[in-house]
């Protein structure tokens, strides 16, 4: 697969992950709420079916934001830096950017790992939690790749701000 | 103290290297924590952390005040608030830029975001604005200021996230943001009236409306004016709490974009995307955030700077007066809420010390950090319109932005030393 289609392909998974999460969590929260308003029954199990769901919001969101360069950085600099210079610059950031992921993805799988064995699961629906935590790792994962992917492609930043 | 201090300059360089903000606070963090409690304890507590954050149902606030306020904008409503805005106040010198502050209140009531309020208002208002031979710099000064009453009126990005960070009710802070957002609203109107009084051709005045059509504008947003007053008078009244209220205010934005045809699949796919990625981007930012303050807490500096303040015996109030003074200066040059969640785990502690309410000082990070957002040289509204607004150069945005620097700075004085302004409303709640 070449480069554009690897990037639509990783844009539509992961999307189609986060939006399909984070659409459930609006109706989850809608009926749940005013099923308990106005007559007094609640889904069963709701928060922890939305804390699973915020999961998968976040972390299949983090490769989009990644792939797009939408992490807030101080780019103050950029104009007075020489083009080569920025490439590595550039490169650099991306290295770091994908160890740091990496090292997350390494911790989470190993808590995975720990939360298999003592078999947790969630109070209410006895859902196992695992599963949720290795997924939490390799989406992670994914993301170190992106940056991995970025350091060889180095398209232009865009800059966000989160406030 | 040494350890963290090495830790603050640490994160300078690395952002200054160009390192996402979010992945130099979590780096040092980790390092930080690594050296000091080693790399077992560091490991563990990142871990945590990152897992924490990930399960946390009360968190779920953040991504469904973003789906409200993308849902809305994309059904179009801010261009039916500045109409609206537009039919009282544009006979008025100055009137576009009295309605553009005046829809971006009312935009700031469903949007949670200074940012996304600039943006949406700048392609809404900047056109009139430019038919009717306004001046660049007051047109963009205002939309630029506008937009940070998206944090300041309910609901507010900010808030939940410093209410997260320091376990402090975000139904109260959203009460306390609603005085003080209107405070800012009438000084940034204020602002408007002296600029265009000393510069008349900056802002011409237009045609008044007869009372017919005003009504008619207003009959347009009153489903969207229903809707916060749902979500915001229900977190109020105490029969929502804010993560509800949130879920009802998502749906209700969902069903009017839904009966207005704006949703096609492919619109609905954006919004949920876009929202998701924003969550995202915030998240990865509290939880460095948090690895840092982790990092920090463990370290004397919280507890040395505290002992040091309080065997000072400065007013309470000067000590408050000079945390802001620090972070309106260091909100010229660097992104907002990486700057306060930095500097949570130092200054909170001292703030709760000295006796002052929390939710108080939640109010003052929100000013502080509107101020931030305008005041050049890095300013993210400022920046986000010279991206959207091709013809108009940087520097006629530096230029108008000023007096509503002042304005905010002035705003911030105020609720510094009358705290009833932002403690009143919340008082009222059970």
């Amino acid at each position: 697969m070449d480069a554009p289609a690897l990037r639509r392909t990783l844009e539509l998974l992961c999307g189609a992950l986060a939006a399909a999460a984070l659409f459930a969590i609006m109706w989850l929260t809608l009926v749940d709420v005013s099923g308990r308003k106005a007559i007094s029954t609640s889904v069963p199990g709701s928060l922890e079916l939305t804390e699973m769901l915020m999961v998968l919001v976040v972390f299949a969101g983090l490769p989009l934001v990644s792939l797009r360069g939408e992490h807030v950085v101080f780019d103050s600099f950029d104009a007075m830096l020489p083009a080569g210079l920025r490439r590595a610059q550039l490169a650099l950031v991306n290295l770091l950017c994908a160890l740091a992921l990496g090292g997350v993805a390494w911790l989470m799988w190993q808590k995975a790992g720990q939360m298999m064995s003592y078999g947790d699961t969630t109070a209410q629906l006895h859902i196992p939690q695992g599963p949720f935590v290795y997924l939490m790792s390799v989406l992670c994962a994914l993301t170190a790749l992106v940056h991995l992917l970025l350091l060889a492609a180095q398209p232009a930043p865009i800059q966000h701000g989160a406030a | 103290m040494t350890a963290s201090l090495i830790g603050f300059a640490a994160i300078f360089v690395l952002a200054l290297l160009r390192v996402p903000l979010a992945f130099a606070m979590g780096f040092v963090g980790f390092v930080g924590l690594g050296l000091v409690r080693g790399w077992p304890a560091s490991e563990a507590g990142a871990a945590q952390v990152v897992y924490e954050t990930g399960f946390a149902y009360t968190l779920s606030v953040v991504p469904l005040f973003i789906l409200m306020g993308n849902f809305v904008a994309r059904a179009g409503l801010a261009q039916e608030l500045f109409r609206a805005a537009y039919a009282f106040v544009g006979h008025l010198r100055g009137g576009l830029a009295h309605a553009t502050v005046l829809a971006c209140a009312g935009f700031g009531a469903i949007c949670g975001s200074s940012i996304a309020t600039a943006a949406t208002m700048s392609r809404v208002a900047y056109p009139s604005m430019k038919k009717l031979g306004y001046a660049d710099y007051l047109s963009t000064g205002v939309i630029a200021a506008g937009g940070t009453l998206g944090i300041m009126i309910p609901p507010s990005t900010i808030l939940v996230i410093y209410g997260i960070v320091t376990e402090t009710h975000i139904g109260k802070l959203f009460a306390a943001g609603v005085l003080p957002g209107l405070l800012c609203a009438a000084l940034m109107m204020a602002c408007v009236a002296v600029v265009t009084w000393r510069d008349p051709q900056a802002g011409p005045a237009g045609e008044r409306t007869p009372w017919p059509e005003r009504l008619a504008a207003v009959r347009g947003i009153w489903g969207v004016a229903l809707l916060v007053l749902l979500v915001l008078g229900g977190i109020y009244g105490g029969f929502f709490t804010a993560t509800e209220g949130a879920g009802i205010g998502a749906s209700g934005a969902f069903f009017f974009a839904l009966l207005r045809g704006k949703l096609s699949w492919r619109v609905l796919f954006e919004v949920l995307v876009e929202s998701a990625r924003t969550t995202a981007m915030l998240f990865t930012i509290l939880i460095a955030a948090m690895m840092f303050a982790s990092f920090v807490n463990f370290t004397s500096l919280p507890g040395d700077l505290k002992g040091w303040i309080l065997e000072l015996g400065l007013p309470p109030l000067a000590v408050v007066g000079s945390m802001m003074l620090i972070y309106v200066l260091l909100g010229t040059i660097m992104e907002e809420l990486s700057m306060v969640l930095l500097t949570i785990p130092v200054f909170f502690p001292i703030v709760v010390q000295l006796g002052f309410d929390p939710v108080w000082f939640g109010v003052l990070i929100v000013l502080v950090v509107q101020i931030g957002l305008i005041s050049p040289p890095v300013g993210m509204n400022l920046f986000v319109l010279n991206a959207l607004l091709q013809g108009v150069s940087l520097r006629q945005i530096f230029r108008g932005v000023w007096p509503f620097v002042a304005a905010l700075v002035v705003a911030l004085a105020i609720v510094l030393e009358f705290q009833g302004l932002a403690l009143w409303l919340p008082s009222l709640m059970k």
